[in-house]
This record gives structure tokens, C-alpha cells and sequence, in this order.
């Protein structure tokens, strides 16, 4: 019992001040999220009430509780740091049979009452004076809350067990990251849709509802207004009942050994850009940590999933064409990777082994300049480009034709070359070798408000210009005047 | 904790503190959804 005790009391130690202690910043982080994500639920509850229909209402409050203990679970920093202590001094410890399976779920019911209680408190209370049942609706929505916020992290911890075992810790960690950005921009997108939605049946959504069906919240919302339909509840707790058995099934494995990265097209790219010398090694370390941090995957993918959110919801509601080619809504949504560019920029310098600063500065070279180089060229190589091609690829599902959109697209490649050129040149030394407590992010808020403000106004100018061709002239002036400054250059 | 315990968090991180100003935000959240049910409620 003590050592069960003692394990739960390090992991929740280790819960609220993980993250302070490697900040170096005083309190706990999990006390600062709970109350920011408790006001936001109050805020949507609030909006919502009281016009909303107790079923919707719940299942779009149940949904924002969820989605972001998803995204919380997702983004936990260190995840298999703390699994492989976990399994080096926690495994080999002289524990009773099943005491680590018990302290994991007292563990993972505590964390999770944290998250889940204060956002599910405020829509419980609203939606006590709503609902017929009254009062016993409290108790019942936290426990709905509770429910479908467990069902999806246990479908990540599944999720990412599984990875593990497959593909190693590192590219589990990865893929996490990856879907981070993916939840969070299908889940704000999702959430945009259902609220024009709201006063409608669920088979109005795209799609006929068939995806609410398979949405815990949405089960959950059902369950909440008929509690003694053994339907609805089996259709609540058999997927959290089926998920738990699997993770406790699949073994917490060692990971496989991981592979080294394969150079791909953006790597070459990088490579060309680079030129021979001490220049290429840097930007390849660069290139190699941008693709391979799990941390800066975590931070910068986030980011990204904002305007995908946006374009998903348009998409969605506008049946494939949701923008005019020549109002310029979608034109200033697609610059949005050339706006994140100091944003990217701010994340940068931090890298999860700090100590591979000693490899640049026991060089017989001065490698600073370099670093900015290669940080300048990889954000041109592995941000800006694939993400222009997706961005092509995207208008021209549009419906855009293929001269204006080639032409915006090597508009806004050039911008963005001009940007990353701008806004690396502050960069004190190679990127990911940064002392581990600077934790805050580098970046001048002026810079970036004066830089949305151009992007506005030259993006506006170019959809004026006279025809397709007179673009395409401007794009290669501009794509003329930001291709050099990418390149490498050498120190002043 | 006797003086022989090992200690286990760092001056200032305190899990039941921690714990109650989390329980504090819960009832602040709780009065205000209270308060916005009672001026915007249905009847």
C-alpha cells in the first residue's frame, strides 16, 4: 500500500511540476492549464446557454472537455522519457503483484478528474437548470465527462503503445506529435461545423452523423438524457471497457531499436542550398533534428492546425469551392506558413540534448553564422516548400486554375524566403543546441504584427493585379529577390 | 516527515496546496456558472 502510494504521489509530483522544474519557473503548470481550460468551458457553456437543446448542448461541451484532455495527452512533454525511468526503476522494484497495474489507473483516474472536473463543472450546472432530471444531472455529467475524456486517452495510450512496439519510442513519439496537429485541427474544425449545426438533428451534419455516432462525447450527450436506456450506456462504456482491457493486454515493451533517418527530396534540397563544407554539416544537423525533435514537432505542428481547422471547416460546409479565387480569403489563409515563420523561428533554439552545443563549440571554425544559415535554409527547405506544395495541391482542388495558382505559390515562396531571412538573422547560435531553461520563446511581437500586416496588404495587391500573367511576372520578381537571400552566404 | 525520509519534492512544490488551489478554481468555476444560470436561466 505504502509503495502504491508512494508511486502515484511521484508520478503526480512529477505531473504538476515536471514542467516547472525544467523551466526553472516557480508553481505548477497543470493548476495554470486547468484554470485556463475551465474558463474557456465556462465561457462556451455560457454562450450556449440557454437556448441550446440539452442533448446538443452537452455533447458540444462534452466534446471541448475531451478534445482537449486529448491534445493534453498528446502533447505531454518527456512521454518516453518518463515511460523508460518508468520501466528502469519502477520494473525492477520489489512491488506486489498487481500494484503497478493498481497505481497506474489510481494515477490515471486522479490526472484525469484534475483535467476533466473543472471543465465539467460549469456545463454540469448549466445544464442541471436545463435538463428535466435536474439536479441528478450534475453528478451524471461529470461522470458522462469523465467517461468519454478516459475513452479517448486510453485510445492514445493504445494508440501509442502500439507505435512503440512497431516502430520504436522515437518514431512513436513522433507519429504523437503528428497527430496532435491532426486532432487539433479536424477537432476545431468538427467543432465549428457542429456549432452551425447546433439547432438542427445530427443527421443535418456532412456526412449524415455517422461520425457523431462514433464520437464518445456525442454517445455520452445521448446517455446524459435517457440514464436508464441500457443502450446508450452500453454504447458508452463498451468501447472505454474494450480500450482499458486492450492497454492493460498490450505489453509496455521495450522499443525496438531505432533507425537512422534516410536523406529525402527536402533534405537535398537543404543540401543544395548549403553548398559544400562545414555549412553542409550544419544545416544537415538542422534539417535532422527539425524532422526528428519530437519537442519541436509538439510546439511548431500546433501552429499549423489553426488554419487547417479553418480550411477543413470551409471545405466542408462551402461543398468543395468555399472561396472565390479573386476575394482573397483563401489567398491570405494560404500565407499562413510564411506568418509562423518567426514563430518557427522562436522555437528553434531549444533542442532536447542541449548538450550537443559541445560538438559546435569544440569546432575549429566559428559556426554561428552558419547556424543562422542553416537555420534560414531549412526553413525554406522543410517549412516553407512542402507546405506550399501542399498549399498548391489544395487550390487547386479549389478550383483555382493552374497559372494563378503556380503564380501565388511562387508569390508566397518568395515572401517567405524574405521572412525566414528577416527573422533569423537575430540567431545567436546553431538551432537546437540552446541552454535548456530558455524555455520562452525569441521572437519580437512587433516583427510579427508588421509582418501579418504586409503579407495582408501585398497578398491583396497581387489578387489586383491585372490578369494571371502580369502575376506570374510579379511572383518571379519576387521569388527573384527572396531565392538568393535563402542561400547560403557568408559571415559579414 | 522525520528527519531520516528522503525528500521527495523540492522546496515550494507542495501536492496538497496544489491540490486545493485547483479545488479553489473548481468552486470559482462552479459560482460563476451558478450566477450566469441564475441571470440568464429560462425561468
Amino acid at each position: 500500500m505504502n509503495a502504491l502510494l508512494a508511486l502515484v504521489r511521484t508520478w503526480l509530483v512529477l505531473d504538476f511540476f515536471g514542467e516547472s522544474r525544467r523551466s526553472g519557473a516557480p508553481g505548477s503548470s497543470l493548476t495554470t492549464a486547468v484554470a485556463g481550460q475551465g474558463f474557456l468551458a465556462l465561457a462556451i457553456a455560457a454562450l450556449l446557454y440557454p437556448e441550446v437543446e440539452p442533448v446538443p448542448f452537452a455533447a458540444v461541451n462534452l466534446s471541448l472537455s475531451t478534445l482537449l484532455v486529448g491534445l493534453a495527452v498528446l502533447g505531454e512533454p518527456g512521454r518516453a522519457a518518463r515511460a523508460r525511468i518508468d520501466r528502469l526503476l519502477v520494473r525492477t522494484a520489489p512491488l506486489p503483484g498487481n500494484a503497478l497495474a493498481v497505481a497506474r489507473v489510481v494515477h490515471g483516474l486522479v490526472h484525469l478528474c484534475v483535467l476533466v472536473t473543472g471543465m465539467a463543472l460549469p456545463p454540469a450546472i448549466l445544464l442541471s437548470f436545463r435538463s428535466p432530471a435536474g439536479w441528478t444531472t450534475l453528478p451524471l455529467y461529470l461522470l458522462a465527462a469523465l467517461a468519454s475524456a478516459a475513452t479517448l486517452a486510453l485510445a492514445i495510450e493504445v494508440l501509442a503503445r502500439t507505435a512503440t512496439l512497431l516502430l520504436g519510442a522515437l518514431r512513436a513519439e513522433l507519429l504523437l506529435a503528428t497527430l496532435k496537429t491532426a486532432l487539433l485541427a479536424v477537432g476545431l474544425a468538427g467543432f465549428l461545423v457542429a456549432l452551425r449545426h447546433l439547432d438542427e438533428s445530427v443527421t443535418s451534419l456532412p456526412g449524415g452523423g455517422v461520425v457523431a455516432h462514433a464520437w464518445p462525447p456525442y454517445l455520452a450527450a445521448l446517455w446524459l438524457a435517457a440514464p436508464l436506456d441500457p443502450r446508450h450506456a452500453i454504447a458508452c462504456a463498451g468501447p472505454l471497457a474494450a480500450l482499458a482491457l486492450l492497454a492493460a493486454w498490450l505489453p509496455d515493451a521495450e522499443p525496438r531499436r531505432d533507425r537512422p533517418a534516410r536523406a529525402n527530396w527536402r533534405d537535398r534540397l537543404a543540401a543544395r542550398l548549403a553548398g559544400p563544407g562545414p555549412q553542409l554539416g550544419v544545416t544537415l544537423f538542422t534539417a535532422v533534428m527539425m524532422r526528428r525533435s519530437a519537442g519541436f514537432r509538439t510546439r511548431v505542428g500546433p501552429l499549423f492546425g489553426l488554419p487547417l481547422a479553418v480550411l477543413i471547416a470551409a471545405l466542408v460546409e462551402g461543398g468543395g469551392a468555399p472561396f472565390g479565387w479573386r476575394t482573397s480569403p483563401l489567398l491570405l489563409l494560404a500565407q499562413f506558413p510564411t506568418l509562423l515563420v518567426p514563430f518557427v523561428v522562436g522555437f528553434l533554439p531549444r533542442g532536447e540534448q542541449p548538450a550537443a552545443r559541445w560538438v559546435f563549440a569544440s569546432a575549429p571554425i566559428a559556426v554561428d553564422h552558419l547556424g543562422r544559415n542553416a537555420a534560414r535554409i531549412t526553413l525554406f527547405s522543410h517549412l516553407l516548400v512542402p507546405t506550399y506544395l501542399v498549399t498548391l495541391a489544395i487550390l487547386l482542388v479549389c478550383g483555382v486554375p493552374m497559372l494563378p495558382a503556380a503564380a501565388f505559390v511562387g508569390f508566397a515562396l518568395g515572401l517567405g524566403g524574405l521572412a525566414a531571412h528577416w527573422f533569423t538573422r537575430g540567431l545567436a547560435h546553431v538551432p537546437f543546441t540552446g541552454p535548456k531553461e530558455r524555455d520562452e520563446m525569441a521572437t519580437d511581437l512587433g516583427g510579427i504584427l508588421g509582418l501579418g500586416m504586409v503579407l495582408a496588404i501585398v497578398t491583396v495587391g497581387f489578387t489586383e493585379l491585372p490578369g494571371p500573367w502580369a502575376q506570374a511576372c510579379v511572383a518571379l520578381l519576387v521569388l527573384g529577390l527572396g531565392w538568393p537571400r535563402v542561400r547560403a552566404e557568408a559571415p559579414a | 516527515m522525520s528527519a531520516g525520509t528522503p525528500q521527495r519534492t523540492r522546496p515550494g512544490e507542495s501536492l496538497g496546496r496544489e491540490f486545493l488551489a485547483v479545488a479553489a478554481v473548481q468552486a470559482l468555476l462552479a459560482g460563476l456558472a451558478l450566477a450566469v444560470a441564475w441571470i440568464f436561466g429560462p425561468g
